[in-house]
This record gives structure tokens, C-alpha cells and sequence, in this order.
């Protein structure tokens, strides 16, 4: 197990390295990159800026000097607030990601694998059909579509919950996003899950459960659900990554200053090295809850890690 | 003996198991009605689709879904079709106990043995966590697996396939069931896996007094452990009686067809006794008697289903029993030619006598010498871990000469499938010499499965590579490859047609679209098969049809040898006897050589004239084969021939024990010195020391050329 | 229980696995309703504008803000500078169809190949091939798509480019996984023992036997590109004025959705029921073209 583990690790520094060097390339060196003359920059920003980036040197070394900075935690200087870094803004809007995405998530995965495996159970029952309905509504309809339909009932006609914005971790705020994040969510999970449930069940190991005269409640938890829930492990993966889209426009419908609106404004205001470090802040994440998967999956199938 | 007059411990009346299918209602038994005894040891005999499996199944309630079960299965007076589920729980496991085909799919490979082991004694006997460690662990003793604790803290990916099938028995005997259902257990094992697994249920069934239900297609199995026997096909029963009985004088014409189709380890060489058609499409059963299509003896009166008459040795069939007998059909099928090829003026009889093989011999049609073939593997955990090779082949040399037979048999693991494809150059490999037709090949780059293109890049591609391509290339045209599953060597998305006008599109491209038509027209039906198919795609066609085709396939460029890979493995017995005969028919008339592949000794018996027997990826005997057969020279071949049940009550009874001990070194580790030596009974300190070369061996008894690797031969 | 033990039937005329495929397809009423449905949305968003009085980006200071309704010509309603919305939608539906379409072309293309190169030729070249894959695979698409959306600007072929860079990779590993099963298929190994060249092996083995799972895996990206584009063109990255998209009209309508709800549901509805149909087609096809049963 240990071997396996340091062996994903291993695997995960070249990633990093090779993305960090493909987007740094991408930003400073396309063309309408941030030296281009139209664009006027600050000169308190191009101050930060060379002392920061050694803007003197060659790409190349520029870039050492970045990763160097990125080893000491230091994600660089704004390029369009001279008085913040990219770490201040990051503070301030990581918490705030981490905890709605984080709730969803887990809430998602809780009820999820709980509806998934009802409907696998009681297969074309109403509770089934629904699932797979609401499943599929769920994965169609966009984050986009459902975030301005939910403030509309919530918010505006209902007057439960309001529109938008934050304070400092208020409950109501955080509502609506994380039912949203939630929502699209458990769709998915809950329609893989069914469907390993279902395919586990006929499996020949479970017939031999069935002889030895178990029971079914003992057979679902103890047999079935193990090897049931590894799909719904490998669905994480791409999860996480569509939940960061999602996060993305959730953030904006709501007017949370979180981490994909940071990615949107910096987007619209050409900030590249906010940007550049919201990528690499993004990737790291996503290279890690790849490696917590993975270490999940060999938890799970002891045929992975012997 | 079992005392016949004991109370019945499961009575089963007029049993029916059907399906609702898309396509319709599909009846998988019918009428089965039949008594077991306490103690008793019973057998299901039957092929493809005879439902021999469904009706247990239906019996403890284990069907898939969308099978209803009829009628009423008594155990102990309790009808178990009509238990509430949670009674049919305290039954199922505790008095009556199944183990099932595949071992490795039958465990549960995310949970450790021990939980599966446990869980039952938990769950029947109310057992405390260590009380039942206890009992499994002596349970796994009994079954005679080595080393029982560290067995239990393991995963079923982690042991061999006979183990397996050893810790499923010992699950299932945990609670000391009265009866035992073996669904063909032994099927995925090796013939001296098997043996030991037969011998195990054997002293089990002596210590414990369980009965046991044996469903099986292998006669010679139910020979030796049952004592009762019933054939099934088609969902009904054909005969039941004593297992003497059955085998002495079988009543029933699919009994004794069934008997006569499958080769034999001794006795006659004939022309097997194939059963025409194919095993029964249960969505379309005929009225009256499933067996009738493809019975000699039929008539008019078969439409109507014959009942099941008799006492203690039963039948369904209406013809007098004095009319069955192997006799009649064999008078019967002279008049009606059967899926037999008949050969038209055939060329000179290339199955050619001793003295002409013997001045052939130095012009051998392949020469192999120290064939090698590895395959890289990944060392261990880490990255940088240095690769080890899997020696699949070690060292093998032989050679082929025109129109012979030549048997290559031995168990899994041993690299026979490897070396056909080596000496095809479908995985590269390393040899002294390779010679086909007397011309020296090297080993060519191939984009085999395992391998990149690059290794072969590597390789040079000078013009000796091409001129060697090019030779390859004439090679192939006259060696072809036969199979073994029959529907996946064939590409589903292309018809008959097309599929034999492959090898003429490639080597003689100038015919046109005409001339291969007839070609292939000529061919399709020398092999069986009508013209009119030649439109349709592989998946209409049964295994044996498939298999016809692929035959067909190698034959359209009148190769000079044809390498067969195990065609009949993935085939009922009745088909198999029919592509056995096809194959020697075919061999007589075109004049071919035959590399014959199998694991199955009988088969091999059957059809070859030189026999190769391998282990771990070195031959260690080859010998004529009423030689090989009649007095084997390696302990290796010895204990393969003991093992091999024979379908006689008689020899199987008194047949000492003598089955192989010890499992298959693994081929990445292979012992030092002889590679037996682990599991040979007569191994002595010389063995491990030096590998023992495959040296000509005279004897006495033995005629023609032979030779032994052991250096106590 | 072996039901490939049917001999053939001499009655019915030979079954392809195309044939079975397209017969399956055909009684999934589901798939074929929707398949009918993407026509017409096609059609209708390809005519339509032609046909209607309305220019999409014409104001009519007469009717600003005007609720949806048969009675006059605008019978989707309009926005707050009397834009007519039906037109708009139908316009939107024609960009954010054919950056689909594009996209997905693309990123088929370039993804088939990639990974049926590096399926069948294995080893050391398919090792790196699909690190490549991987690697790319780490950051969120979306976030490579702001990248080059930024970098590049936000012409329609830039998008169309940006949205390529990243959806391509799907394919690639699954054609990669179909290739390196088909390399293992005995009919694959029975050519090789025939002679046949590698070059043929690959155009009437492998081709044929991978199409399928190209035109399933076709069908399932499409939705997922235009879903991207509109994303970006939701959060005010995607397409530009003046052309219009499905996502840059949600994104209006989302704005006034409490005075002019019609302009969100409408366009949303026409989104979402064209994703809707692709899913139920691309399950179809696969149930067609991919039965467990067979």
C-alpha cells in the first residue's frame, strides 16, 4: 500500500511541473500577452512586478525564478492591484470555495449513494423511475439554468433566502449555492451508483452469498455495497472537475467572493498572473483529490494494492 | 452402499424452470422428478442447454432474475420452492450447501476469506468471531490447504485456482450441509487440479457422510465419484439408473451417443461417433422428445414427449431398450452420412507408413531448435524496479514432418499456446534455429499485444529484415492457424464471404472477385456448410458452425500444415466429435501436417500420431503415441494419464489414488534443476541441481522415436 | 446456458451487426423522438430567421420589454431593447449549434486519432502519448479554456479552438482503451497468422470495429461542448456582440429575470431540451451499437 502511494505521489510532481510550465509559457509569451504595448500597465504594478518576476531575464529564468516563488508559497503580485497579491486575494476567497464545494461534496456523495442504492433495490419502482428522472434532469440542465430558475422561487417569489451576496458565513447565504452544488451533484452519483448496484448484484459471488443463506441486508452492506461504491470513487474524479465549472458560475450568480470569481474577473480583467496563479492553485487541488481517489480506489479493491 | 430403502432426503416432483425472455417464453426444464437419499452420491449429466444447472439453481432459489420455478422440491418434507425467503436462509448453507464453476468469480475478492468463511458460522450457528476462526480454520486443514492462518487473512486474487475451489469447498462444509451441489467444480481447473479435487470430495464425502449432487458434462467424472447417474438434455431427463449400470448398458439412444462421441484414453481408434445438429435452441424446442432432431433412432412416435419409465434404472424413450445399442446406429448412420466429409478421388494417403516417414525425417517440414520466448514484466513496486522476464518457453526443440499429427498436450502455464504462436512469429521470440521448409527464419518484428512497435524498430531495418519479412510472408501461406474460441477469431462485422476471401486477398491478389467466389463456394461446403451462407455474419452461426469456418479459413490457400490451438475446448462433446472427425477426414485429403494443441489427453489420443507432452514451457517427453499413451516414461505424463477419469465405473473405482500433488510453480520462478521436481514423487537430490536434457530413450516396449527429460528415466 | 448453440435460420435475410444495430435504434422510441426533435430544432434555427420578420439585432423601441403572445408578431416577447426573442434564440441556437458542431468535429478528429495511434502501436509511444493526456487532463478544462480565451481573445473561431484544446481528450483515451482491446481480439491475431499487412489490419479490422464507439462517444460531446460554450458565454467569456449564443441569452435573461422571466425560460428551455435529446440519442446509440447481451 505504501509502495502505491508514494508511486501516485511520484506521478504527480511532473504533472504539476509540466502544467505550471505550459500555462506560465501560454501567458507570457502568446501573442496579446501582458507586454503588449496597447495595454497600459500601473507603474506601482510594474514596480511589483519586476521585483517579483525579474522581468530582465529571459523567459526561461523567469520562470525558474516563478517556481522558486511557488516553493515558498508565494503565488505572485497582482497584475492589476499593486497593493495585493495573488496570496491576499487567495486568502480571503480559498475559505470560502473550500467550504461550500467541501459541504456539497460530502452531502452530494451521503445522498447520493443512499438514493442510488434504494432505486438499485427496488428496480422500476417509482422510487427508481424518479431517481433516474431526476438523475437525468440533474445532468442536463445546466448549473447556469438552474442557479437563476432557483433564485427566482427562492428569492424572488417566495422571499425565503436572499438573491445573492455574503456575510461572513451566514447560513442563508450559503443555501442556496450549496443546494444548487448539491443538486447537480447527486444526480450523478446517484444514477452510477444505481447502476453499479445493480451489476454487482448479479455477480457470481453474490449468488454464493445468496447459498450460504445470508440475508439481504447482510448481503448489500457487506458484499455488494464495497465493490458498488468503486465507480461511484472513479466518478470523483471528474466530479471535483465540473464542480469547479459549477463553482465557477454559482459564485457569480450569487455574488460570492470566492475563487471562481476571482478566475472570472481576472479573466475579464486580463489579470495574468492572478490568473496564472489561480491555475496553479486550481491544478494542485485537482492533482490531489485525483491521488485521495486513487488511494480511496486501492482501499477498496484489495486486488490493487497486493 | 447406500441403503435404497432409506427415506428420501430431497424429492423432487415434476420440476419445470422457464424464462420470460424478450424474445419470448424459453423453458430451461421440464418435468424433472427424481429422489436423493441421505448419504447418496449423485450425478447430472448433460451439454450445453440441458439445464442441469438451472434446476438446482430453481431449488435453492438461486435463479436469475426472470426464471420461475414449477412443481415442488421436498427436503425433509419442507417444499423449498414454496419456503418465505427466511426459512429458505437457514436451509441454504446450513443443511444444503453449493459450490459453483469459477472459483475466482464465486469468491468475493473485496473481502478477506476469512470474513467469507466466518460469516457463515456467524450467521447459521450463532457463532462467536473466534469460535468460528476456530472452526474455519480446521475446515481449511481438511481440505488439505498448507497453511490455514495465513490463508484466512488473504484474498481469493492471491491463491491459485485449485486452492480456490478448496476454500469454496471448505466454506461450503462448514456446517456440515446433508447434502453438497457441485456445479461443474472442477470445469476451469487443470485434469491434476481436478484429480485432487476429486479425491478431496471422495474422503470428504467418506469422513462427513454429506451427499453429493455432482452436475458435470464429463462422464468420466460421475464414473469415479457418483453412484447414481442422470442425463438430462433439453430440459428433460433422458436416463437415470446406477452409474454401473449407465456405463455397462446405456438404454437411451443420447446416452450411448453421448458415450461414443467422446474419445477415449484406450480401446479403438475409430472415427469418433458424432451426433449430428447441434445442442437445442430452448426458445424453439420441437414437441415431443428434445433429443429427436438429432437421434438415429427417431421416428414419427418421438413427437409425443416419452414419459420417464421405470424403477430403479429409468428412461424416456419409447424404442424398446433392445433396440439401442450402438449397433443399429452405426447400421443406421452408413446409409445417412453425417457432417462426415466425403473425400472425393482422394490424392495418395499422406498419412504416410513408418518406413516413408522415416526417409522424410531429414527433410523435416519445421525445425525448431532451443525455441525461447519471454515476456517482459514489471519487477516489483517501484518504477525503477528492474524488469523480469516471464520465461513462457525455455528451451524447445523438435521438428514436424510432412502429413503427420503432432499432439502438443499439457495443462495450463506450460507455453504450448505460446509456442504456436512463436513459431508463427505472432510473439516474437528467440531460437537457435527456426526452419520452416528448409529455410532458416529469424524472428521478425511483430506488434504483438504485449509488446510496442518500437521494440521491432529497434530491431533494424536493414534488407536482411526485409528479405526475412518477405520469407515470413511465403511461410504463412502455407501454415495456417485454427483457433480456439470459435466465434472470436471470426470479425463480427464481416461476413462468411468476406472472411474467406481474406487469405486469397492477401496472397494472390491477382484473382479476381469471380475466382474467389469459387474458391470459397468449394471450400464452405467440404467443410459442412451450405453457400447460401455465405452472407451472413459470424454471430448466426453455432460454435461448431464457427468453428467449420475457421477451419475453412485456413484450408482456402491448401496450406501444407495447419496449427490447430485447443479448436475443441470451447465445444460440447457432440460438436467436438464432429470437428475431430473433420479435421482427420480433411487431413487424409488434402495431405496435411496437423500441430494439435490441447490440454485434453483423450483428444489428443485421438488424433495424433507424435506426441509432445510439456511443463512449464520445456517438453519433457515426446514419443509415438501408442507408445507415449501405453507406457509413459516421465513421472510428469504418468500422473497426467492417471488423472484423466475414465468414463468406466469399473477402472475409475479401483483406479489408486494417485493424483499430483502440489500446485504449478509460478512461471516467473520457476524451480532450479528440473522444473518438476516440486511435485514429482521420484525427485532426488540431482533434480534440483541440473535440468535434465530431452535425451532418445530406448526401451523395449517402445517402438520408433522417443525421448525423456528426467534424469531417472 | 449457451444460446449461441442456434444454427442459423435459413428464413431471414443476414443480420449485420449494423442491421441489428439500426433495428435496436429503431425501438428505442426514446432515442428516435429525439433524434427526430434535434432535426427539427436544427431546421427550424437554420431557417427560421429567414422566414421570420425579424432581424435579431434590430430594436423596436415600440415594444421593449414586451411579454411573450400570439397576438402580435412578436410571439416570444422581446427584451429591453425591443430585440425580438424568438429570432435571438434562433440565432443563438445557430452559434452555439455550429461551435458544437465544429468543436466536436475537431476534437474527434484529433482525439480518434491520437488515441487509436497510440493504442495500436503501443508500448513506449502509447506510454508517452497518454501521459500527454493525462497531464492536460489535470487542469479543469474550463480553466484552460478561460486561459486561451483570455490570451487569445474571443473571436468565434478562438472559442471554437479553445473549447477543442480540452474536449478532445475524452476520445483519445477511449479510442486508445477500444484499440488496445481490439489488438487483443483472436480475429485480430487470425490476420496477423494470415499475413495480412499491418496497414490492412488497421482499415478493415480496426476502423470498422472502433466507428462505433466513435459515433456513440460523438454524440455524448457534442452536448457537453455547447454546455461549455454556453458556460462561457454565461460568465462573459464566450462569444461576443454582436453575435449572440444560447448562453449569452440566459445570461440577459437572467439579469432581468424578475421584470421579464420569459427571457430566461425561453432560451433556457431551448438549451436544455436540445441537451436533453442528445443524452437520450447517445444512449440509444449505445444500446444499440453496444447490447451486454450480444
Amino acid at each position: 500500500m505504501l509502495a502505491y502511494t508514494l508511486r501516485r505521489l511520484l506521478a504527480i510532481v511532473p504533472t504539476l511541473l509540466v502544467v505550471i510550465a505550459f500555462v506560465y509559457l501560454l501567458l507570457f509569451s502568446a501573442p496579446g500577452g501582458p507586454f503588449d504595448s496597447e495595454k497600459a500597465v500601473s507603474a506601482a504594478v510594474l514596480a511589483n512586478l519586476q521585483a517579483k518576476y525579474r522581468l530582465d531575464l529571459p523567459v526561461w529564468q523567469q520562470y525558474l525564478h516563478y517556481l522558486g516563488n511557488l516553493l515558498h508559497g508565494d503565488l505572485g503580485a497582482s497584475f492589476r492591484y499593486a497593493d495585493w497579491s495573488v496570496n491576499d486575494l487567495v486568502a480571503d476567497a480559498l475559505p470560502i470555495s473550500l467550504t461550500i464545494g467541501g459541504t456539497a461534496i460530502a452531502l452530494s456523495l451521503f445522498i447520493g449513494v443512499i438514493v442510488g442504492s434504494l432505486a438499485a433495490l427496488r428496480q422500476n419502482s417509482w422510487m427508481d423511475v424518479s431517481v433516474m428522472l431526476l438523475g437525468n434532469l440533474g445532468s442536463v440542465f445546466p448549473s447556469f439554468v438552474i442557479a437563476p430558475v432557483l433564485v427566482l422561487i427562492f428569492s424572488l417569489w417566495l422571499r425565503w433566502l436572499p438573491s445573492g451576496g455574503w456575510n461572513d458565513f451566514e447560513l442563508r447565504f450559503m443555501l442556496l449555492p450549496i443546494a444548487l452544488l448539491t443538486f447537480i451533484n447527486v444526480a450523478t452519483i446517484g444514477r452510477v451508483m444505481r447502476g453499479s448496484l445493480v451489476e454487482v448484484l448479479h455477480s457470481p459471488f453474490i449468488r454464493t452469498a445468496r447459498a450460504k443463506g445470508l440475508s439481504l441486508r447482510l448481503i448489500v452492506l457487506r458484499h455488494a455495497l464495497k465493490p458498488a461504491l468503486l465507480p461511484v470513487v472513479s466518478v470523483l474524479g471528474p466530479l471535483a472537475i465540473s464542480s469547479i465549472t459549477a463553482a465557477l458560475v454559482t459564485e457569480t450568480v450569487f455574488s460570492l467572493p470566492g475563487i471562481g470569481r476571482l478566475v472570472v474577473n481576472g479573466a475579464a480583467n486580463r489579470d495574468y498572473t492572478l490568473i496564472l496563479g489561480l491555475v496553479v492553485l486550481i491544478t494542485l487541488v485537482v492533482v490531489t483529490l485525483n491521488l485521495i481517489v486513487d488511494l480511496l480506489y486501492a482501499v477498496l479493491d484489495p486486488r490493487i494494492r497486493y | 452402499m447406500v441403503d435404497l430403502k432409506s427415506p428420501a432426503m430431497l424429492e423432487v416432483q415434476h420440476l419445470g424452470v422457464h424464462f420470460q425472455t424478450p424474445d419470448g417464453r424459453l423453458d430451461a426444464v421440464r418435468e424433472l422428478s427424481f429422489s436423493l437419499s441421505k448419504g447418496q452420491t449423485f450425478g447430472i449429466v448433460g451439454e450445453s442447454g440441458s439445464g442441469k444447472s438451472q434446476s438446482m439453481l430453481a431449488i435453492l432459489g438461486l435463479l436469475a432474475a426472470g426464471g420461475h420455478a414449477t412443481g415442488s422440491a421436498h427436503f425433509e418434507g419442507r417444499d423449498l420452492l414454496h419456503l418465505a425467503p427466511y426459512e429458505l436462509n437457514r436451509i441454504r448453507g446450513n443443511r444444503i450447501a453449493m459450490i459453483f464453476q469459477d472459483p475466482m468469480t464465486s469468491l468475493n475478492p473485496y473481502l478477506t476469506i476469512e470474513r467469507q468463511m466466518t460469516e457463515v458460522l456467524e450467521v447459521q450457528k450463532n457463532a462467536t468471531p473466534r469460535a468460528a476462526r476456530a472452526r474455519a480454520q480446521t475446515m481449511l486443514e481438511a481440505v488439505q490447504i498448507a497453511d490455514p492462518v495465513r490463508c484466512l487473512k488473504g484474498y481469493p486474487h492471491q491463491f491459485s485456482g485449485g486452492m480456490r475451489q478448496r476454500i469454496m469447498i471448505a466454506m461450503a462444509l462448514l456446517c456440515e450441509p446433508d447434502l453438497l451441489i457441485a456445479d461443474e467444480p472442477t470445469t476451469a481447473l487443470d485434469v491434476t487440479v481436478q484429480a485432487q479435487i476429486v479425491g478431496l470430495l471422495r474422503r470428504l464425502q467418506h469422513d462427513f457422510g454429506t451427499g453429493i449432487l455432482m452436475i458435470t458434462h464429463d462422464l468420466g467424472l460421475v464414473a469415479g465419484l457418483c453412484d447414481e447417474v442422470m442425463v438430462m438434455y433439453g430440459g428433460r431427463i433422458m436416463e437415470q439408473g446406477s452409474a454401473q449400470a449407465l456405463f455397462d448398458g446405456p438404454s437411451h439412444p443420447y446416452t450411448l451417443a453421448l458415450l461414443n462421441a467422446a474419445p477415449r484414453l484406450h480401446g479403438e481408434q475409430d472415427a469418433l461417433i458424432a451426433i449430428p445438429g447441434a445442442p437445442p435452441n430452448l426458445a424453439q424446442m420441437p414437441p415431443g422428445c428434445p433429443f429427436a432432431p438429432r437421434c438415429a433412432l427417431a421416428d414419427v412416435h418421438c413427437n409425443l414427449a416419452p414419459a420417464l419409465a421405470g424403477e430403479i434404472h429409468r428412461r424416456a424413450c419409447h424404442r424398446p431398450i433392445g433396440e439401442v445399442s450402438i449397433q443399429v446406429i452405426r447400421r443406421i448412420q452408413a446409409v445417412q452420412p453425417l457432417n462426415r466429409v466425403q473425400p472425393q478421388r482422394a490424392e495418395p494417403s499422406a498419412c504416410a507408413s513408418a518406413s516413408d516417414r522415416l526417409a522424410a525425417l531429414d527433410n523435416p517440414l519445421l525445425r525448431v531448435r532451443d525455441l525461447q520466448v519471454g515476456f517482459p514484466v514489471r519487477g516489483g513496486d517501484w518504477p525503477w524496479s528492474p524488469g523480469v522476464t516471464l520465461r513462457a518457453v525455455r528451451g524447445v526443440s523438435f521438428d514436424l514432418q510432412a502429413g503427420e499429427t503432432l499432439g502438443v498436450v499439457g495443462e495450463s502455464g506450460c507455453g504450448k499456446s505460446t509456442l504456436a504462436r512463436a513459431i508463427l512469429n505472432l510473439v516474437p521470440f528467440q531460437a537457435e534455429s527456426l526452419r520452416w521448409f528448409d529455410r532458416e527464419l529469424a524472428p521478425k518484428s511483430t506488434v504483438a499485444p504485449n509488446t510496442g512497435i518500437t521494440a521491432g524498430i529497434t530491431a533494424g531495418l536493414t534488407s536482411d529484415e526485409t528479405a526475412n519479412s518477405q520469407r515470413w510472408l511465403e511461410v504463412r501461406r502455407q501454415v495456417q492457424m485454427v483457433f480456439q474460441d470459435p466465434l472470436a477469431s471470426l470479425d463480427p462485422r464481416m461476413n462468411i464471404l468476406q472472411i474467406l476471401s481474406e487469405p486469397l486477398r492477401t496472397h494472390e491478389p491477382d484473382l479476381t472477385a469471380a475466382d474467389r467466389l469459387d474458391r470459397v463456394c468449394a471450400l464452405i461446403e467440404r467443410v459442412g456448410l451450405d453457400r447460401h451462407q455465405l452472407d451472413r455474419y459470424p454471430h448466426e452461426f453455432s460454435g461448431g458452425q464457427c468453428q467449420r469456418i475457421g477451419i475453412a479459413r485456413a484450408l482456402i490457400l491448401r496450406p501444407r500444415v495447419i496449427i490447430c490451438d485447443e479448436p475443441v475446448s470451447a465445444l460440447d462433446v457432440s460438436i467436438q466429435a464432429q470437428i475431430i472427425n473433420l479435421l482427420r477426414d480433411l487431413q487424409q485429403e488434402f495431405g496435411l501436417a496437423l500441430v494439435f494443441i490441447a490440454h485434453d489427453l483423450t483428444v489428443i489420443r485421438h488424433v495424433s500420431q507424435r506426441v509432445l507432452v510439456m511443463y512449464l514451457g520445456q517438453v519433457v517427453e515426446t514419443g509415438e503415441r501408442s507408445a507415449l499413451f501405453d507406457n509413459p516414461q516421465h513421472p510428469y505424463t504418468r500422473a497426467l494419464l492417471a488423472s484423466v477419469p475414465v468414463p468406466d465405473p469399473k477402472i475409475e473405482r479401483h483406479r489408486a489414488s494417485t493424483a499430483l500433488m502440489g500446485e504449478l510453480p509460478s512461471p516467473l520462478d520457476p524451480p532450479s534443476g528440473c522444473a518438476f521436481r516440486t511435485r514429482c514423487p521420484i525427485a532426488q537430490d540431482r533434480c534440483a541441481q541440473s535440468s535434465p536434457v530431452l535425451a532418445p530413450k530406448e526401451s523395449p516396449q517402445r517402438s520408433g522415436q522417443s525421448q525423456v527429460a528426467c534424469w531417472l528415466a | 446456458m449457451n444460446i449461441r448453440s442456434t444454427p442459423a435460420t435459413q428464413a431471414s435475410a443476414p443480420r449485420s451487426p449494423w442491421r441489428d444495430a439500426r433495428d435496436r435504434f429503431a425501438r428505442n422510441r426514446a432515442a428516435t423522438v429525439s433524434g427526430l426533435l434535434l432535426i427539427l430544432i436544427t431546421f427550424v434555427c437554420v431557417v427560421g430567421p429567414w422566414l421570420l420578420p425579424h432581424a435579431f439585432d434590430s430594436t423596436d423601441w415600440n415594444a421593449m420589454a414586451l411579454a411573450p403572445g400570439l397576438t402580435n408578431s412578436h410571439w416570444w416577447g422581446t427584451d429591453e431593447s425591443g430585440r425580438d426573442l424568438l429570432v435571438r434564440c434562433l440565432m443563438g441556437g445557430r452559434i452555439s449549434l455550429m461551435v458544437g458542431i465544429l468543436a466536436t468535429l475537431s476534437s474527434v478528429a484529433l482525439g480518434t486519432i491520437w488515441g487509436a495511434t497510440a493504442g495500436f502501436l503501443g508500448g513506449f509511444a502509447d506510454q508517452w502519448m497518454m501521459r500527454v493526456v493525462d497531464v492536460l487532463y489535470a487542469v479543469p478544462y474550463l480553466l484552460i479554456a478561460i486561459l486561451l480565451v483570455t490570451v487569445l481573445g474571443r473571436d468565434f473561431y478562438l472559442v471554437v479552438l479553445a473549447i477543442t484544446a480540452f474536449s478532445w481528450m475524452d476520445m483519445a483515451r477511449l479510442v486508445r482503451g477500444q484499440a488496445l482491446s481490439l489488438k487483443r481480439m483472436d480475429y485480430v491475431e487470425a490476420a496477423r497468422a494470415i499475413g495480412v499487412s499491418q496497414a490492412r489490419i488497421i482499415a478493415t479490422h480496426i476502423v470498422p470495429n472502433l466507428l462505433g464507439l466513435v459515433v456513440i462517444y460523438t454524440t455524448v460531446t457534442v452536448p457537453a461542448v455547447i454546455l461549455t460554450e454556453s458556460v462561457l458565454s454565461f460568465l462573459g467569456l464566450g462569444i461576443q456582440e454582436p453575435m449572440t449564443s444560447w448562453g449569452v441569452l440566459i445570461q440577459e435573461g437572467a439579469q432581468t429575470m424578475e421584470v421579464a422571466p420569459w427571457l430566461l425560460l425561453f432560451p433556457a428551455a431551448l438549451l436544455s431540451t436540445t441537451l436533453y435529446c442528445f443524452n437520450f440519442l447517445g444512449d440509444g446509440l449505445r444500446d444499440a451499437l453496444d447490447p451486454k447481451d450480444r
